[in-house]
Order: structure tokens, then C-alpha cells, then sequence
């Protein structure tokens, strides 16, 4: 397994935000995690970013532990992460943000190459590249979040709502840059609020709701199962 | 007035200047970084003095090695100060501020203590030494705070702009998770701003501590300068803290050439108010993104 929570309990004061949850990725693969607002999407996330701590529970991430790592070193392990509402550096150039991903790295070739790889996955951030974050469309901010993430040369990448506030045909693309990123070797932890996208990409599905993992499957065989998409997807 | 008189007062203005720049870009660093005002930092300030007295008048040490071993007990301190009370309120900003002010009377009451409170004033090995320019004569001291201020505020440009923890304190002060999620680690990055910061404060405390005699409140108004200066230049902006810090330096120096000294620490503040009147975010503070 390349990640796997057990029994991930987290609590925001003494409100609890998620509980017990288990949740399995293989290298390779594009898993999701569908739920409505406030389900507790982004509190998984955070959870294996190190970016909130665990109450209970255990994140392995390569058949290692990483609860209770700082975000730096999960980030070192492998782990990128698209967040929610993006959190770009708004002041500073697309070339900027670019290169504080790899800034953990060291290997200047490495780097360098990635950076084309970027390019060639989105020819208009070259063309933007003095261009302030802050100033780049909506489509083009996401463009910068996930070059960013890459740049990390990330095993799993995670994104949070990455559809969110883009149009239709912008969310078409957005589908085929995540297969073309997982065709690269790059594993896909997918958190999305509409099935739409989910359904284009991913295989298994796990379906939250108000903390608690509600359901788990192929995202195909519940797509087809009528009472399973009215009642969990919307 | 004479041509004389204007470059005494340009040399006076750079003079607080550099002096307040100084002091200004450790609250700044801090403040971008770790979202506090640091309010004890007038205090390190006044430890830097106290330092360079120590040392060079108190033990005979050369002025120079005094000088370097109060820049570096200054950053130390700021490391202290940032490792073991500042960084369990990381979560807490509010309670790490109230600590620092908190850290003003501890920091007195030592220096108080050890030093008493009789006024200590220290010799720089060039004091009284002039430098004659177009028939005026300029105090060497003044001109020495002036480069060494300069230098430095170029170099932490050059620091903030090119190295790689510089981006790193830029991106953090612009979008905090955004950097932690890039594996920029704001422990370290805290730690080294409180550094550089206090280290600045004590350089600023020990260059100009000869020009007047040491008190254990002394820090009271360079904070208030420093404070004035960051919210003058766009709070967190250190082009703004540097064209702040001439503003502030050069008012100080040229107002009282009109009128007397409390009149124009008056009009300077009265000054500020009107910039802030018409760019509430400061000479060099962001728009909203
Ligand atoms: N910092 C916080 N402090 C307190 N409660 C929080 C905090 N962050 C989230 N919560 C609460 O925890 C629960 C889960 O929030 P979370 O952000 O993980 O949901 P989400 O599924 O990502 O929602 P959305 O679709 O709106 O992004 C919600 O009830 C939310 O109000
Ligand atoms: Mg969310």
C-alpha cells in the first residue's frame, strides 16, 4: 500500500471533524473521496499533510508512519498537495511559485526537467511565467497549483476540490491533466464535492459524510446504481 | 540657511535613519513571519548598547570584538526567545505578543540589576574623528552608522530576493499553509527571522549607543519608531519599511531646523496621520491579491 489511514479520528477543539477513518491507496492509482460541504474532505487531507494533528488513529505512507511528522518532512516522503482555494504566493511571479515546490530539492537537473514537464503539461504557464499568481485567471491559478505540487516530484498528489469555481470545459481538461499526471507514475488522491469529475478519472471511491465513511467502491458500480447516486452523489 | 547647515541635517536625517531602519526591519521580519509585533524589541536593542558598554568600558575589550559579541548575543537571544517562548504559542499569536511585552520589563529590570540605573556612555575609537566635505565637517561616527545601516539593508534585500530562505520568509508571509505545504518549515524560518532581526536591533543598539548615554528604558522610543515606521511603510513590506524608516529619519532630522524639538516630534506623527489618511495600507502595502 502506498498510504493507509486506520481508524483516523481528528478533532477541531472538542468538536470532532472526522471519525474512524480508513481509507487504502495502491501505488499507481487514482483514489476520491466524495462528500458534501463540511463532511470532512479537507481534514483528511490536512490529516496526512501534518497539518492538523490526529486524535486517534495511524497514517502510513510507504509502509511507514507519518502521524505526527511535520509537513516538511511528509512533504520530503513523497506527498504534494493541491490545496483547497488553491493558496498561491499572489505577489510573486508563476516562476516564483514554481520553484518554492522543489524547495526541498537540491538536484538542479532534476529540477530543470520537471519544469518543462510542467510546461509541456501546461504550455500557458510558460507564457505567463513573470506574470504575478495573484493576477492569472482561475484556470490558470489551478494550472500554477498543480505545477506547483509537482514540482515537488511527488509519489502521491492530492488535490482538494480542484473543479471548484472552474467552468465545465475547463473541468474537462482538468480531467484529462489528472490521467495524464497519474499515466506519469504519479498516484491521485481526489477529494471532490460532485461526482462528475470523480467519475472520469478515479476507481475506487469512498463516499463521507459527516466524518464517517458512508460507502466505499468502484465509483463506476454506484454511478449505476441508481438509488446510491440519488442518495450519496448528488 | 547655508549649504552647511543642509548637509548636517541630511547627514542627521540618514543618520536616525539608518538607525530606525535597522531596528524596523526586525519587526518586520518577525511580523511577517510569525504574525506578532515583537514588542521587547526596543529592549534588545538596548541590550546591544549595554553589551558594547560591557565589554569595551566595564572589561578593557576592544571596541570592535565588543561590537561582534553584542551582535551575536542579540541574534542568540532572538533565538532563545523565538525556540523556547515564543514557538509554543505558534497557534496563539495574540499570547506570544502579550509575552514579548511581557519580556520588556524582564529585560529592563535585568539590565537594571546588573547595570543599575546611572547613565553608561562607551567611546567608538574613532569618536571625535571628522570627515571635512565641501567645507563642512562631518562626524565620522555618523557617517560609519550611515554605511554599515546601508550595507546591511542592501544585503537583507539581496537575501530576501535571491536565497533560498529568503523566498521561503517571502512565501510565508504571503500565504503561510501554501508554504508549509511546500515543505518550507515556519519553525526554522521563525527562528532564523528572529535572528536577523535581533541581530540587526543589537547593531543598531551598539553603533549608536556611543553617540549618547545608555539608559535601561532607552528602547521605549526606538519601538515606538519602529512601529510608526512599519505601519507608515505597509505593515510586513520591507520596501515599505525602508522608504517608512527615510521618512521618519528625515523629519527627525530636518523639522527641527524650524521649530523645537517637541513641536517636531508633533508635526512628524501629524505627517504620518495625513500619509495614512490617504493610503490606509501604507506607503508600500499590498492591495487585497
Ligand atoms: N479550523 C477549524 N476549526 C474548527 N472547525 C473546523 C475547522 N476546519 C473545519 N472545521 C469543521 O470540521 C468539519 C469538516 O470540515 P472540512 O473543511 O474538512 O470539510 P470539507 O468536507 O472539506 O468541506 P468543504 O466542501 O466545504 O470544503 C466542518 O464541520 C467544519 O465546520
Ligand atoms: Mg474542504
Amino acid at each position: 500500500m502506498l498510504l493507509e489511514l486506520r481508524d483516523v479520528s481528528v478533532y477541531y477543539g472538542t468538536a470532532m471533524a472526522v471519525t474512524d477513518i480508513s481509507l487504502k491507496q495502491e501505488e499507481g492509482s487514482i483514489v476520491s473521496v466524495i462528500g458534501a460541504n463540511g463532511a470532512g474532505k479537507s481534514t483528511i487531507l490536512k490529516s496526512i499533510n501534518g497539518l492538523v494533528s490526529i486524535h486517534s488513529g495511524t497514517i502510513e505512507f510507504d509502509g511507514k508512519r507519518i502521524d505526527g511528522s511535520g509537513t516538511d518532512a511528509i512533504v520530503k516522503a513523497g506527498i504534494a498537495c493541491v490545496p483547497e482555494s488553491r493558496k498561491l504566493f499572489p505577489y510573486m511571479t508563476v516562476q516564483s511559485n514554481l520553484r518554492l515546490g522543489a524547495y526541498l530539492r537540491k538536484d538542479k537537473q532534476g529540477i530543470q526537467e520537471d519544469l518543462e514537464r510542467v510546461f509541456t503539461l501546461f504550455p500557458r504557464l510558460k507564457e505567463r511565467l513573470k506574470q504575478k499568481a495573484g493576477s492569472l485567471s482561475g484556470g490558470e491559478q489551478q494550472m500554477l497549483a498543480i505545477g506547483r505540487a509537482l514540482m515537488s516530484k511527488p509519489r502521491l498528489l492530492m488535490m482538494d476540490e480542484p473543479s471548484l469555481g472552474l467552468a465545465p470545459i475547463v473541468i474537462d481538461t482538468l480531467a484529462d491533466t489528472i490521467l495524464e499526471i497519474n499515466r506519469g507514475g504519479v498516484s491521485v488522491l481526489l477529494v471532490e464535492q460532485n461526482a462528475g469529475l470523480v467519475s472520469r478519472v478515479a476507481q475506487d471511491c469512498y463516499v463521507i459524510e459527516v466524518g464517517r465513511i458512508v460507502l466505499e467502491g468502484d465509483i463506476k458500480d454506484m454511478m449505476s446504481n441508481d438509488s446510491v447516486r440519488r442518495a450519496f452523489l448528488g | 540657511m547655508g549649504d552647511a547647515s543642509i548637509l548636517q541635517a541630511v547627514l542627521n536625517g540618514l543618520t536616525s535613519s539608518g538607525q530606525y531602519i535597522l531596528v524596523a526591519l526586525g519587526l518586520t521580519l518577525v511580523l511577517s513571519i510569525m504574525n506578532i509585533v515583537q514588542l521587547a524589541h526596543g529592549e534588545v536593542y538596548m541590550i546591544g548598547s549595554y553589551v558594547v558598554y560591557y565589554f569595551s568600558t566595564s572589561l578593557g575589550l576592544n571596541f570592535y570584538l565588543s561590537f561582534i559579541i553584542a551582535v551575536v548575543a542579540a541574534g542568540v537571544l532572538g533565538i532563545i526567545l523565538e525556540r523556547y517562548f515564543l514557538r509554543p504559542f505558534r497557534a496563539r499569536p495574540d499570547k506570544a505578543m502579550v509575552l514579548t511585552a511581557g519580556f520588556i520589563l524582564v529585560f529592563q529590570n535585568l539590565v537594571l540589576a546588573i547595570a543599575t540605573g546611572t547613565p553608561k556612555t562607551y567611546k567608538t575609537p574613532y569618536e571625535g574623528a571628522v570627515l571635512t566635505i565641501g567645507g563642512s565637517a562631518l562626524s565620522v561616527e555618523r557617517v560609519v552608522i550611515i554605511i554599515v545601516a546601508f550595507v546591511l539593508i542592501a544585503a537583507l534585500f539581496l537575501f530576501i530576493r535571491f536565497s533560498r530562505n529568503g523566498q521561503a520568509m517571502e512565501a510565508i508571509s504571503q500565504e503561510r499553509e501554501g508554504a508549509a505545504l511546500q515543505g518550507i518549515s515556519v519553525d526554522r524560518l521563525s527562528a532564523i527571522a528572529m535572528f536577523v532581526g535581533c541581530a540587526l536591533a543589537g547593531i543598531a543598539g551598539g553603533l549608536v549607543g556611543s553617540l549618547f548615554s545608555l539608559l535601561p528604558t532607552m528602547g521605549g522610543t526606538v519601538l515606538i519608531k519602529g512601529i510608526t515606521i512599519i505601519i507608515l511603510g505597509g505593515l510586513g513590506s520591507i520596501p515599505g519599511t525602508v522608504i517608512g524608516g527615510l521618512v521618519i529619519g528625515f523629519l527627525d532630522g530636518l523639522i527641527p531646523l524650524f521649530t523645537t524639538q517637541y513641536v517636531a516630534s508633533l508635526i512628524g506623527f501629524i505627517i504620518v496621520i495625513l500619509i495614512l489618511l490617504f493610503r490606509p495600507r501604507g506607503l508600500m502595502g499590498h492591495e487585497s491579491p
